[in-house]
């Protein structure tokens, strides 16, 4: 998803992106090898593997517009970098055999002080009756999102969903009231 | 009166409020366990209120796509309420203060579309039913088209005939009321032709104003010179979208044009939106694609009036859509001309498959050598037209001489978004002359050798007015 969304930012809206991997699980060094700066480079994005909290306001002020934070099942550690994001998309696994990582990953959130913050969560591969028991229980709504056949190419049809996720549906909204 | 939050009959939640009428207000609700989305019509109990709720005996007998069915009728002490299909998208009156939604296309689409409900009320039977009430906010624009809401006061038209009430909005309003003669079908028709007047006037473009026509029949005060079923009003409207004032070819081959400029700042963009703009007005889809690194189209998009859909920007008639990178798949939708403007990358343009490679050449002294490498870059490509700004025919006559082929002259012109007489003369002429195609069906009104001595006199006046 973190891949899909910088994906969209960059091409789709055409703004200096980086990608940020926080989670820790060092996946993304086995892509491609980082330049001197540690990052490398794929379809105009920046990504960071294995990036350090630390080193994220160094980061914040190197002018990218779009800075998309994985922080994969991490997040706990850097609950304060979260708080701090425009937007906070929780993505869960909405099917029977993960239900209970989803629920306790809720019961969690649910239970920490996020002041005002309201994260969107989202769901692909989401199973109907699954995500209605969540939504019921914790009285959320999840978007469910269509399946990416491949994050690095993002088609036309799905803008709407990045849209939304990155909020843009709201601040386009507003531009056609002008 | 506060429902929202609460349960209806224990299966619909109440959400939020849409909609306000006189006495009645229209909620959206959740039906809980099937988890779709329903609008629940709360009419205040008043001594007329009965009245009211033979909405939902009408629903109860329509059956058509594009009239919401009901569902449900509950009451309790203070009011009935009427659970009806959610018909979701925005209101045509919504769509109306956004004028970059309103084109050509959309307004016969609409029309053609709300005259599909209108014919299938007229021709019930044992009675056929006038809807009395078609105003753009009852009309709601969703994905699969319109959706006619609100059949508070549609009735059902006896053998006696019916006599005119006071009902419905003034402005939408056949003028029989004033005579409270009786109401018929063709009351009906003067409303849907108030709406096209509204469209047209909201458009606000030169060639809707041909349609004008038709609405004009529609809402003659004299019944015997109105339109007396809304099929010939469909098909008067359709022939005159057929004519050839509209259509500019049938069956074409030309899909794909590429536009490159010898240099940058000569009108290459500004060449490409009005050609963009030149077929959209006249009924094919055409969208712009910005190919060169100016990123102008964003700026635009970000600073302008743009209205999105799926990533395709829309303003007035006008598609296009910025230079994607590769991290997305934009295509332009099928049966769509794609007019790609790669700015000053020739090479660029070159890599691309086309049916028409536009070249802009600059008509200024210093522009021309400019003009000599691109061409001699271009030379022998097929498909390669090229075109000279400024309005100068006398250096486009020149550059002619020089290259051994047509160089044609784009008028001079401000606003690429707007289609003047001289453009439309201009494209026309290119299309016929360039399209490619010996099997082409280019329909152009003029004959081309008029066309371009009304070209060159055109120019010439141009010319003539910015030197005096």
């Amino acid at each position: 998803m973190s891949v899909a969304l910088a994906n969209y930012a960059a091409s789709g809206l055409g703004e200096r992106t980086a990608c940020l991997e926080l989670g820790g699980h060092g996946e993304l060094a086995h892509w491609k090898a980082v330049n001197a700066k540690g990052y490398f480079t794929d379809k105009r994005i920046h990504y960071y593997p294995d990036f350090k909290k630390e080193q994220i306001p160094t980061l914040m002020n190197s002018g990218y517009e779009k800075i998309i934070m994985d922080f994969g099942d991490a997040y706990k550690s850097c609950q304060g970098e979260l708080l701090r994001c425009d937007r906070k998309i929780v993505l869960l696994s909405l099917n029977s055999w993960q239900k209970f990582a989803a629920e306790k990953m809720l019961e969690q959130i649910q239970s920490e002080e996020w002041g005002n913050a309201e994260p969107i969560y989202a769901s692909v591969h989401a199973v109907k009756a699954v995500k209605r028991a969540i939504e019921r229980e914790y009285q959320i709504l999840v978007t469910e999102l269509p399946i990416l056949p491949d994050p690095a190419c993002i088609s036309r049809k799905e803008f709407s969903y990045f849209d939304l996720l990155l909020g843009r549906d709201a601040a386009n909204h507003k531009k056609k009231k002008l | 009166m506060k429902i929202q939050g609460t349960i209806l009959s224990g299966r619909y939640q109440i959400l939020s409020e849409i909609g306000r009428g006189s006495g009645s207000i229209v909620y959206l609700a959740r039906h809980q366990k099937l988890e779709e989305y329903r609008a629940v019509k709360c009419i205040l109990k008043e001594p007329d209120s009965i009245w009211r709720i033979r909405e939902a005996d009408i629903l109860n007998h329509l059956n058509h796509p594009r009239i919401p069915r009901i569902y449900d009728m509950e009451e309790d002490h203070e009011a009935f309420y009427l659970v009806e299909e959610y018909a979701e998208g925005e209101s045509l009156e919504a769509k109306m203060l956004q004028s970059s939604f309103i084109t050509l296309e959309f307004i016969v689409q609409i029309i053609k579309e709300t005259a599909e409900v209108l014919h299938y009320l007229h021709h019930l039977k044992p009675n056929p039913m006038i809807y009395q009430d078609l105003k753009p906010e009852h009309i709601i624009v969703g994905t699969k088209g319109v959706k006619l809401i609100d059949f508070g006061i549609a009735l059902y038209l006896d053998e006696a005939g019916n006599k005119f009430q006071n009902y419905g909005t003034p402005r939408f309003c056949a003028p029989e009321k004033l005579k409270e003669a009786k109401i018929s079908i063709q009351t009906d028709i003067y409303s849907i032709g108030r709406l096209l007047e509204e469209l047209i006037y909201t458009e606000g473009n030169d060639k809707s104003q041909c349609l004008m026509h038709v609405a004009r029949k529609a809402v003659n005060a004299d019944l015997s010179e109105r339109y007396t079923s809304v099929e010939e009003l469909l098909s008067d409207l359709t022939s005159h979208m057929q004519s050839s004032q509209y259509s500019i070819y049938q069956g074409h081959l030309l899909t794909k044009i590429v536009a490159a400029g010898s240099q940058p700042h000569i009108g290459t963009t500004h060449l490409s939106v009005s050609f963009t703009q030149y077929f959209n007005q006249h009924n094919t889809l055409a969208v712009y694609r910005e190919k060169d690194t100016s990123n102008n189209m964003r700026t635009a998009i970000k600073n302008g009036r743009f209205a999105e859909d799926s990533g395709l920007y829309r303003r007035n008639g006008f598609f296009g859509m910025p230079d994607y990178g590769e991290g997305v798949r934009a295509d332009v939708p099928e049966r769509a001309i794609e007019i790609s403007d790669y700015g000053t990358d020739l090479d660029g343009a070159l890599s691309e498959e086309f049916d028409m490679l536009l070249l802009m050449i600059g008509s200024r002294e210093w522009e021309m050598a400019y003009a000599d490498l691109a061409f001699e870059r271009l030379k022998g490509t097929k498909g390669l037209a090229i075109i000279a700004n400024y309005g100068s025919s006398r250096q486009a006559k020149q550059y002619r001489k020089r290259y051994g082929q047509a160089v044609y002259c784009f008028p001079l012109d401000f606003n690429p978004f707007y289609m003047t007489k001289e453009k439309e003369r201009f494209f026309e002429g290119l299309l016929e002359k360039e399209g490619k195609q010996s099997n082409k069906h280019w329909n152009c009104r003029i004959d081309p050798r008029r066309w371009s001595n009304a070209l060159v006199c055109g120019v010439g006046k141009l010319c003539s007015k910015r030197t005096r």
